[in-house]
């Protein structure tokens, strides 16, 4: 089978269970809600705070987005199976990555309409945050499905998830609040795109060659 | 607090972390060599 | 050997200490406060060496899979955790007398929290590995994505800071003076020395443990 194919299918097969069960982007879009209105609340929910709410929110419910896809693998047992198929667990990072980009694309879109109402924030400059929410997303994604797999088969690992996640991200935070600022405000974005660009490159590159050497054995 | 106060905290904690650090290094690798010089004898 | 590198140590340490407490003067702005660099800037270079050394190891440790690397990659994890926290607490003690504030969202400051939180996510996904050589290998990874991503990390939260507010409070105002450039390399010697018996130290008790 030739590479690309083995990569639809590994994302075929994340995203039809998603479909199936939604068991990553409910949880996962109901916790990032949370997350909003909790951040809103004390905040007091000026639209200043609405960029910040947003990424916050953005980035935890990742956190749960990309642990789930490795757990269901592990409550099903089928995680070994896929490694024994033939060809590079390359196609495999590839293939997870692509599934939980769509996922984290569906919860980004779903969180900022939730911060559009609740903050009353400006729709302005959809344009740039299209753009900063699928550059935040590859990277989100690759740290993600990188991190997943690694804390796969470490004891409370959806504990140490976001002890790793979290801190790792932060350029796609500051960048993603930066650029929805700019977008709102039409001010020039600065260097955040060259951010966003170099976090998704650094975690592109290591993140397949990482994971191979992660999910092995 | 007075100035060399707070020099001397600052010191003494490095000195404390450092040291904590290097006495149980110390201690665990008596240990492991008095165990190891134990399996050589029996 | 290993006598005359903990001996050399201590005294370089020793004399670094004097120089620190006595041989230097105090700062024009600072006063005695100056004081605290000389271990607050030398804990926060060897925090970086380890973590640098972790990398390597950890890099090498993946690519050969000899435990050796291994050793040398957990006493590197660990004591990049051990320094960078030391950094952070002689930070805050810096900080406060100076600034007024235990801690300012100054991009090494943050950058620093974010090397120790990685480093020790590194050592407790070594630890909770369910097999050890799992954990190696895990742990190899985070060390190498934990020092790549760290300068991103750096970078974005200097433009974060800067480019909204203003420069905030930086280090970088005190132009250092001969009398304080000499006490600073010189106790930035004697933590590296420090650095290296530590990590070949750990590095022992890790293969003395490992060959059981």
């Amino acid at each position: 089978m030739k590479a690309w194919r083995r990569v639809a299918a590994v994302a075929r097969k994340d995203l039809l269970l998603e479909w199936r069960g939604r068991d990553a982007v409910l949880p996962a879009g109901s916790f990032g809600f949370a997350v909003l209105l909790v951040l809103g609340l004390v905040s007091g929910g000026g639209g200043e705070a609405a960029p910040s709410a947003l990424w916050v929110s953005v980035l935890l419910a990742a956190v749960l987005a990309a642990g789930r896809g490795a757990d269901r693998e592990g409550e099903e047992g089928t995680r070994e199976v896929l490694l024994l198929y033939p060809g590079s667990r390359e196609d495999l990072f590839w293939g997870r990555w692509l599934a939980l980009c769509v996922v984290l694309l569906v919860l980004a879109a779903g969180l900022w309409c939730a911060q559009v109402l609740l903050f009353d924030a400006p729709t302005r400059g959809a344009g740039v945050l299209i753009l900063a929410a699928l550059l935040a997303t590859a990277g989100l994604g690759a740290a993600g499905t990188l991190l997943a797999a690694l804390v796969a088969h470490v004891r409370a690992g959806p504990l140490l998830m976001p002890l790793l996640f979290l801190p790792a991200t932060v350029p796609v935070l500051l960048a993603g609040v930066r650029l929805s600022e700019t977008a709102a405000s039409g001010a020039p974005a600065g260097p955040w795109w060259g951010v966003l660009v170099v976090f998704d490159l650094l975690f592109l590159l290591v993140g397949p060659v990482l994971f191979e050497l992660v999910v092995e054995g | 607090m007075s100035p060399w106060a707070w020099v001397l905290t600052a010191y003494g904690c490095a000195a404390l972390l450092v040291g904590v650090y290097a006495w149980r290094l110390w201690r665990r690798l008596r240990q492991v060599s008095r165990a190891r010089l134990g399996e050589g004898e029996t | 050997m290993r006598a005359f590198a903990v001996g050399g140590t201590a005294a370089l340490l020793s004399v670094g200490l004097f120089l620190a407490l006595w041989g230097s003067p105090p700062d024009a702005y600072q006063g005695e406060y100056v004081r605290i660099m000389y271990v607050h800037v030398p804990a926060a270079v060897s925090a970086y060496g380890a973590a640098a050394v972790a990398f390597g190891a950890g890099a090498l440790y993946l690519w050969r899979r000899d435990r050796r690397w291994d050793f040398v990659g957990r006493a590197g994890a660990e004591l990049a955790a051990l320094f960078s926290g030391l950094t952070l607490l002689t930070g805050m003690l810096w900080g406060k007398p100076v600034w007024g504030v235990w801690w300012a969202w100054d991009a090494r400051l943050v950058t620093t929290a974010v090397l120790f939180l990685l480093y020790v996510g590194c050592l407790l996904v070594r630890d909770l590995a369910d097999d050890p050589e799992r954990g190696r290998r895990l742990s190899a990874a985070v060390a190498v994505l934990a020092f790549l991503d760290v300068p991103v990390v750096h970078y974005s939260v200097v433009w974060f800071r800067t480019l909204h507010q203003g420069p905030s409070i930086s280090l970088q105002g005190v132009k250092l003076a001969p009398e304080f450039l000499l006490p600073l390399a010189v106790n930035a010697v004697a933590y590296l020395a420090l650095l290296s018996v530590l990590l070949a130290e750990r590095a022992r008790l890790a293969s003395l443990e490992g060959e059981r």
